[in-house]
């Protein structure tokens, strides 16, 4: 039971990844600032753990990395979504949506 | 797809290890930096701003270590470190590496040697394109069984002008004359063969193309070389087919180069060149004169019996035409018969197919002593490691992480194994193809590296299957219960340490009576060969010795013309160094293709086959009988009397008197190939077969001068005296001197017997060669087994020597513990001979299969060499001092 909800939380935060990337890339403290301000500081996880999620995603190639400076002039790493990515995205965000309409009309009607 | 760029990102990970985890580490501090400048943006302090972004961020140790396992590294790094250690086990134990990596080599390398071997030289020994469609039409005989005997021209223009079997048909007659390059020819195998041959075998030239039916019956000197010849005369160069060979002194264009492996006929020729049928061979009376080798391929649609029933149509059309044909086919079964090409072989010669399952029987058994060896060993081994396995298994390690380490170090030793495999395979390939395999069938082709990996691939798993389950014997030993007891001492006892003695015993007993067998049997076909080799031929061979002659229609002529030549050869040859005497012949005794015939004898009615004996015939100048030493049993010898003018006479061996009938055999008229020849004398019995042929020895002497068709090879046997070396040299010299055109081999009675034995000697060679291996395995096995077992009983040496035993008596009880179990393998090894040895018998003519004085000698050197290989690590653990051996590693 236990294992199954981190594999959920595992999967959720490499889908949120996924989402942010879509528009442009970002590095890492960009994506988890993102990440707290779009869900209004509701997802409160650990910096830290965001970064197996991301060398997973490169791993799979969905996403790339490239060194560059960010706008204080700080060298970080950039990552942008590759083609297979942005298709990943897109399938995730669509069953994404899917599923949380299902479980939101179980919640009502049930 | 996604799981290979997977697997790559794992390898760039591991390999760019350090590049990585530096970039890992000022990504976090960037991160952690940038967290720090928003803080301090906020109005905190530098101080708390770190603070605040380090509890933020979370553990980073954990951070990282999650991101490595996300890299998917770590498991490649575990095995790096499992190669590491496995390198260092490697030569930590040199001794243990050394047995398996020899073990290996020698049993896989040898059983794919000789599997590929076996199956490309006598299972599947044409390389045609769909070879289960080629057949070998010629002449059968009821007595003969299954094979089917080469036929001869005429027969061969029948068939081809009435058949409706085959889609493509043509004839191949093998030929030993001079070929040469440029410089002075030597005499080699060439195919004379019509254009069919090339539709039936569908196989394209690798360069260049073959001959046409046009250029055939223009006569047109043209040759297609076989790949060997290309490689070894010409270098394999590209330009072949601007370049020329001579054969018989005539030059032939190049015009092509068969791929490698090909080959017409069974024995391997240097090349190819249209056969030209002179008038004289489509000669009513050359219907016998069977020396062609038919092939065909089966038109579609049609089945094997279908043209079986064809061929045997056309021959009874024939016999219709001819009553005493017909009389004698319907007594001898006579017949056109066909067999798959593929079967020809064993066809040709059944005691290939014996000879077959003993090699292939001989090569699994030493695969076992292996399996067994390797086994013994590793559990040995394991056996010693059981303390080191209990320790780190009371340490937390999984007996998964265990077992991957225990496979990850037979890998590397099976890794080592598999190349020094390849090149004993490379070694034993050479030992069988070598010069002292014999000139002629049935071994001789050329085995290719691709023909090797399907048996080098089956011997390399049986040793893997045995190699992983006696190596991971180690990690099932120690159980959950017995961990703390295994490492305090090494000495699981109970159930499981009762069964592990009885499988080593098992292994011991099993190599030993193994090994015995091979060695019985190698001692059996020893003697068989030794005592064929040594019976009385009923002629002489020493200072006597055969030259083949090679004389091509063309500059010899034919008929009259031709003998004369031989005869004036033979006669100009008594004038040469060191001969004493030559006469002419048309055979050499024990040529490995005889012609037999038959006859009848005047007066006496030949009732069933029975009445008429198959024999083997010679003509021969007068003097041959007194050059070979051959005894006079009755009559007289032929004298220069005998001539073409008069009266036809014979001389038979004294096996033929019993055909003659109730009158005297002296004076006898005997009716052979249509012609009456009156017995002059009676000669002792002869050995005049290949000892592969299970021909009785039958034989008939003509005098040449009385024959007109002299087509046969010419051979002028020669009695000599002095050293045979010198006689050659000297002979070479004074033929070239006088007749430097001249093609000629000198045929030696030793090359002759080679020849002769090939089917005692060829097994005889193999299971020499499995026998002396397989008490090298023993001997090694059982040395580093006993080491192991040895040293594994250390403490109970080192306790009996505390109480006061001698080195005398220890060393006595490890030695009488296991001489039981070599006894008792070396019973059951002699117990499965004797079983066997019916089967034995067929194979074994001069010796009895159970003949004990063959027993009792290969007992006692496998006895011997155990007792060495058992003593010396029992001598070694008694005399070392008892606290040493007390002593807890």
């Amino acid at each position: 039971m236990g294992k199954n909800r981190m594999d959920m939380l595992q999967g959720t935060l490499d889908l949120l990844v996924l989402r942010i990337l879509l528009t442009k890339s970002r590095h890492g403290y960009e994506i988890a600032k993102r990440i707290s301000m779009l869900s209004s500081d509701l997802f409160k996880v650990g910096q830290g753990s965001l970064y197996p999620s991301l060398h997973r995603l490169e791993k799979k190639g969905f996403v790339k990395a490239e060194w560059g400076v960010t706008d204080t002039g700080r060298k970080a790493k950039f990552y942008a979504l590759t083609d297979a990515g942005r298709k990943q995205a897109e399938e995730e965000k669509r069953a994404w949506l899917e599923f949380s309409a299902a479980i939101d009309i179980i919640m009502r009607e049930g | 797809m996604r799981f290979l760029l997977s697997i790559g990102y794992a390898l760039g990970a591991f390999f760019g290890r350090g590049k990585k985890e530096t970039e890992l580490d000022e990504e976090m501090r960037t991160h952690i930096q940038l967290m720090v400048d928003d803080g301090v943006a906020r109005g905190l302090s530098e101080e708390e701003a770190r603070k605040e972004a380090m509890r933020e961020f979370g553990n980073v140790v954990i951070a990282k270590e999650e991101v490595r396992d996300a890299w998917g590294a770590r498991i490649i790094h575990g095995f790096w470190k499992d190669l590491k250690f496995a390198w260092k086990q490697l030569f930590k134990t040199k001794a243990y590496s050394a047995s398996i990596l020899l073990i290996l080599g020698l049993c896989v390398g040898l059983n794919s040697s000789i599997f590929s071997g076996i199956y490309n030289n006598l299972v599947k020994p044409f390389d045609f394109e769909d070879p289960e469609t080629v057949v070998v039409v010629g002449k059968s005989w009821r007595a003969n069984g299954d094979a089917v005997f080469s036929t001869s021209i005429l027969s061969f223009l029948e068939i081809e002008e009435q058949q409706e079997a085959f889609s493509s048909i043509g004839f191949i007659k093998q030929e030993n004359i001079d070929v040469s390059r440029d410089a002075k020819p030597k005499n080699l195998k060439v195919d004379y063969a019509t254009a069919g041959v090339w539709g039936v075998t569908g196989v394209s030239p690798l360069i260049g193309r073959a001959f046409t039916e046009e250029e055939v019956a223009r006569g047109e000197k043209v040759a297609v070389l076989s790949y060997g010849f290309w490689k070894s005369e010409y270098g394999g160069a590209r330009d072949v087919l601007e370049k020329t060979v001579r054969l018989n002194g005539e030059t032939f264009a190049i015009i092509g180069v068969m791929p490698r492996g090909f080959s017409l006929m069974f024995a391997e020729s240097v090349l190819a060149v249209p056969k030209v049928i002179a008038e004289w061979e489509m000669r009513e009376d050359q219907r016998n004169n069977n020396g062609i080798i038919i092939i065909a391929r089966l038109a579609e649609g049609t089945s094997l019996s279908d043209a079986q029933h064809e061929m045997s149509a056309l021959y009874q059309d024939y016999l219709e035409q001819d009553s005493e044909a017909k009389k004698s086919a319907e007594r001898t079964g006579e017949n056109y018969a066909i067999v798959p090409a593929a079967d020809f072989t064993l066809k040709m010669y059944p005691e290939i197919e014996t000879m077959l399952y003993g090699l292939q029987g001989a090569a699994a058994m030493l695969l076992l002593i292996g399996c067994f060896n390797i086994a013994g060993l590793m559990l040995a081994r394991g056996a010693s490691r059981v303390p080191e396995v209990g320790l780190r298994m009371a340490l937390g390690a999984g007996r998964l992480r265990i077992a991957g380490q225990m496979v990850t170090e037979n890998s590397l030793l099976f890794g080592f194994g598999l190349i020094g495999t390849v090149l004993m395979t490379d070694f034993f390939n050479y030992i069988f193809t070598g010069p002292w395999m014999g000139p002629n069938p049935p071994i001789g082709r050329t085995v290719g590296t691709e023909d090797r990996v399907a048996p080098f691939v089956f011997s390399a798993l049986v040793i893997l299957i045995a190699m992983g389950f006696s190596s991971l014997a180690p990690v099932f030993i120690v159980s959950g219960k017995r961990v703390a007891k295994s490492f305090a001492g090494g000495r699981v006892t109970g159930a499981s340490s009762g069964s592990r003695n009885r499988l080593q015993s098992f292994l011991i007993v099993g190599q030993i009576s193994l090994s015995c067998f091979l060695l019985i049997c190698t001692g059996l076909f020893l003697y068989n060969v030794k005592n064929s080799m040594n019976k009385d031929f009923g002629y002489e061979t020493d200072g006597r010795m055969a030259i083949e002659l090679s004389l091509p229609d063309y500059r010899y002529g034919y008929g009259l013309e031709r003998r004369q030549f031989q005869e004036r050869f033979a006669s100009r040859l008594k004038e040469a160094p060191m001969v004493l005497d030559a006469a002419m012949s048309y055979r050499a005794p024990m040529d490995f293709n005889p012609i037999m015939s038959s006859f009848e004898v005047s007066g006496r009615e030949m009732l069933s086959e029975e009445d008429y004996p198959r024999n083997t015939w010679y003509r021969v100048q007068p003097n041959f009988h007194e050059l070979m030493g051959i005894d006079l049993v009755d009559g007289r010898f032929f004298n220069d009397l005998d001539n073409s003018q008069s009266e036809s006479v014979v001389i038979a061996s004294k096996s033929l008197i019993r055909y003659m009938g109730e009158s005297p055999a002296i004076g006898a008229t005997l009716k052979f190939w249509d012609r009456e020849f009156r017995v002059v004398g009676i000669v002792e019995d002869t050995r005049d077969n290949p000892h592969l042929m299970e021909e009785p020895d039958h034989t008939l002497f003509f005098v040449a001068s009385q024959w007109d068709q002299t087509n046969a090879n010419p051979v002028v046997m020669v009695r000599y005296s002095g050293e045979q070396s010198d006689f050659l040299k000297r002979l070479a010299m004074w033929i070239d001197q006088n007749d430097p055109e001249l093609g000629y081999k000198f045929v030696t009675f030793d090359r002759l017997l080679s020849d002769s034995f090939i089917m005692e000697r060829l097994p005889l060679i193999y299971v020499s060669v499995f026998a002396a291996l397989s008490i090298i395995l023993t001997s090694c096995g059982l040395y580093g087994f006993l080491s192991y077992i040895a040293e594994q009983k250390k403490m109970d040496v080192g306790i009996r020597k505390a109480m006061g035993a001698s080195n005398g008596q220890i060393i006595l009880h490890m030695l009488k513990s296991n001489s039981l179990k070599v006894g008792l393998g070396l019973v059951l090894g002699a117990s499965f001979c004797l079983l066997i040895s019916s089967g034995l018998g067929q194979a074994l003519k001069e010796v009895s299969p159970k003949d004990p004085f063959i027993y009792l000698a290969a007992c006692s050197l496998l006895a011997l060499t155990s007792f060495v290989a058992i003593a010396i690590p029992s001598v070694r653990s008694a005399m070392r001092p008892a606290m040493t051996s007390l002593r807890m590693d």
